[in-house]
């Protein structure tokens, strides 16, 4: 039988991976959104921000700062990648826009294997702190994340219900021609929403870097279960990515108690669960 | 209404398109004597592969991206077939092509559901997902990681144990599938493929079922795929990993991108350069992917792919 402090350390750990899938697909879900293109790259940015953590680290010491340049990294990734690629898919069809990125994060990926090699980087925890809970230990680094997830989440919220800039993307989601009939350019719009998500992504991939294997193959297993959230979630949908990312991050704990080998297979099922039983009016 | 669309359709074929089968499976005989056998073999198989992904996207427009699916179950399902029921090869490979298609027959309500970028995303969520279950939940009897070697018996005629007797089934196998693949395309249902790429909607209104054409092509395109891996399977007598890994979904993508879409030519160019690419490029840098991407762009945004270049080329 199942003791109540691992059940509640499960749900934990549950809320740790859901969040981090949560943030990974909010960027693509809004690139979606806003320009009707996949991003198959968006795994890079989030390897990215690993790999940069790990960089700063050894030459300044410094895990926050680490996560404070990573985040940045993937911004200026994100400015250039729209510039240089996404904005020339936007007038393709979804399909096209796939097998590009797809390329895009083979060339990527090989830069990654060049510039960091191909073994495992190891990363440790920032803080070595311990909450107790009924005789097992929980690290306090858990709760950062957690914590984080969920301010990051809202204040993408605020940025698109509360801001101009929301306001332009909003309306850009519903109807990009009548916007611009009405003398708007989104192009700003689309350019920083685009760069946030990727910088999101970074964000997740430094976060998590300590308790997840940093290595090359980092872009692929980010972006399967990022693309199992966002279709689960709906594509386009920020709160459905989000609560899409809780319940996977969830069922995934919750499996590894009882049965680990399947932890990461039932991800996939629940995904075909909720899409069967999603009315499909809604997509 | 389909009376029209039949006659259309069978003008298109000219006495070359029948023959190009022939003279392709006369080529790569030829080569078998000059180009080192494992090159050789890798073209025909990934041709056979590139085609059935093409059945899906050169023709009907939609874009699996978990091809690996169908090439990993028609090569784990001859593999445990061999290794547990019969190691008679052509009751393998039989098993392992009629598994791939019960499989996606089996996924087809879901995986059909919802088009466009959907379909793309839930092939590789599935494949995602038959890979982890096959490699780790099943990993004790697959072997997991390590993969698993398979015993192959000696067949009277054609012998599939050999080099030659493998390389002339494999032709054989081309022959056939480049045939099924014009059957399917001059038949109504290639121009309801055609149709279905550009208006479901009107397809729905002329009275037809479109979920019936996309089963169609899907189950046709897991036939072909399937096949692929089956021969894998035999051919190296031994199944690992690689052959469901979702994130070579991208190599018949490339090679049909680069051969171009849609024409018979298109996949076995298109697996001429992707096998040649990779084992050439691979000699001179480990990053020969870095390479393969860079050439894919540059196809992708300046032309439609090679043999539709070639063409154009000649007719100016």
């Amino acid at each position: 039988m199942v003791s109540l402090p691992t059940l509640v350390v499960s749900l934990i750990f549950g809320l740790v991976n859901g969040g981090i899938f949560a943030l990974v697909s909010l960027g693509l879900s809004i690139t979606f959104g806003l320009m009707r293109v996949i991003n198959f790259a968006h795994g890079l940015y989030y390897a990215i921000g690993a790999f940069i953590l790990y960089t700063v680290i050894s030459f300044s010491g410094n895990f926050w700062l680490g996560v404070a340049v990573a985040s940045a990294t993937g911004f200026l990734l994100g400015v250039l990648s729209e510039r240089l690629f996404i904005r020339y898919l936007r007038s393709r069809p979804p399909t096209f826009g796939l097998i590009a990125t797809f390329a895009i994060t083979l060339i990527g990926v090989d830069i990654i294997k060049i510039v960091w090699g191909v073994n495992e980087i190891p990363i440790s925890l920032p803080t070595n702190q311990h909450v107790s809970l009924g005789g097992v230990q929980i690290p306090i680094y858990l709760f950062i994340i957690i914590g984080a997830t969920f301010f990051v989440y809202l204040a993408t919220q605020i940025l698109i219900n509360k801001t101009d800039l929301g306001l332009v993307i909003r309306a850009a989601i519903g109807d990009i021609e009548l916007l611009q009939a009405l003398g708007v350019n989104p192009r700003t719009a689309f350019l920083a929403m685009f760069s946030t998500g990727a910088a999101i992504a970074a964000l997740a991939g430094a976060l998590l870097a300590p308790l997840s294997a940093v290595d090359y193959n980092l872009p692929y297993t980010i972006i399967l279960f990022a693309f199992a959230t966002v279709v689960a979630g709906g594509l386009g949908s920020i709160r459905g990515s989000f609560i899409a990312g809780i319940i996977l991050g969830e069922s995934m704990s919750l499996t590894e108690i009882f049965y680990p080998p399947a932890s990461v297979t039932v991800v996939f099922v629940v995904m075909a669960v909720i899409l069967a039983l999603r009315p499909k009016a809604s997509i | 209404m389909s009376v029209i669309v039949k006659t259309e359709a069978k003008q298109k074929v000219s006495a070359l398109t029948l023959f190009e089968p022939l003279i392709i499976a006369l080529i790569a005989g030829l080569a078998y004597f000059v180009v080192p056998y494992a090159y050789m073999r890798d073209i025909l198989l990934f041709s056979v592969y590139t085609l059935g992904f093409d059945i899906l996207y050169g023709l009907m427009g939609w874009l699996s991206f978990g091809q690996p699916l169908y090439l990993g179950v028609g090569a784990y399902a001859t593999a445990l077939f061999l290794a547990h029921v019969s190691a008679n090869p052509f009751a393998a490979i039989a098993v392992g092509v009629l598994s791939g298609v019960l499989l996606s027959v089996l996924l087809s309500p879901l995986l059909l559901r919802y088009g466009g970028a959907y379909f793309s995303l839930l092939c590789l969520a599935f494949n995602a997902l038959f890979e982890y279950l096959l490699i780790i939940q099943f990993g004790s009897f697959t072997g997991g990681y390590n993969g698993m070697y398979l015993p192959i018996e000696e067949t009277p005629i054609i012998n599939l144990s050999t080099r030659a007797g493998f390389y002339t089934f494999a032709i054989a196998s081309l022959i056939l599938v480049l045939y099924f693949y014009i059957f399917l395309s001059r038949s109504q249902f290639g121009v309801l493929f055609q149709a279905i790429k550009n208006n479901e909607e009107k397809v729905r209104f002329l009275g037809y079922n479109p979920f019936t054409i996309k089963l169609v092509a899907l189950a046709a395109s897991t036939l072909l795929s399937s096949l692929a891996g089956a021969l894998f399977a035999v051919s190296d007598q031994f199944v690992t990993y690689d052959l469901i890994d979702p994130t070579s979904a991208i190599y018949p993508i490339i090679a049909d991108i680069v051969g171009g879409p849609g024409v018979i030519l298109g996949p076995i160019v298109g697996s001429i350069v992707f096998v040649g690419a990779r084992d050439f490029i691979s000699q001179y840098t480990a990053y020969w992917e870095l390479i393969l991407g860079a050439i894919t762009l540059l196809i992708m945004f300046k032309f439609d792919g090679l043999v539709p270049l070639i063409s154009k080329l000649r007719g100016k």
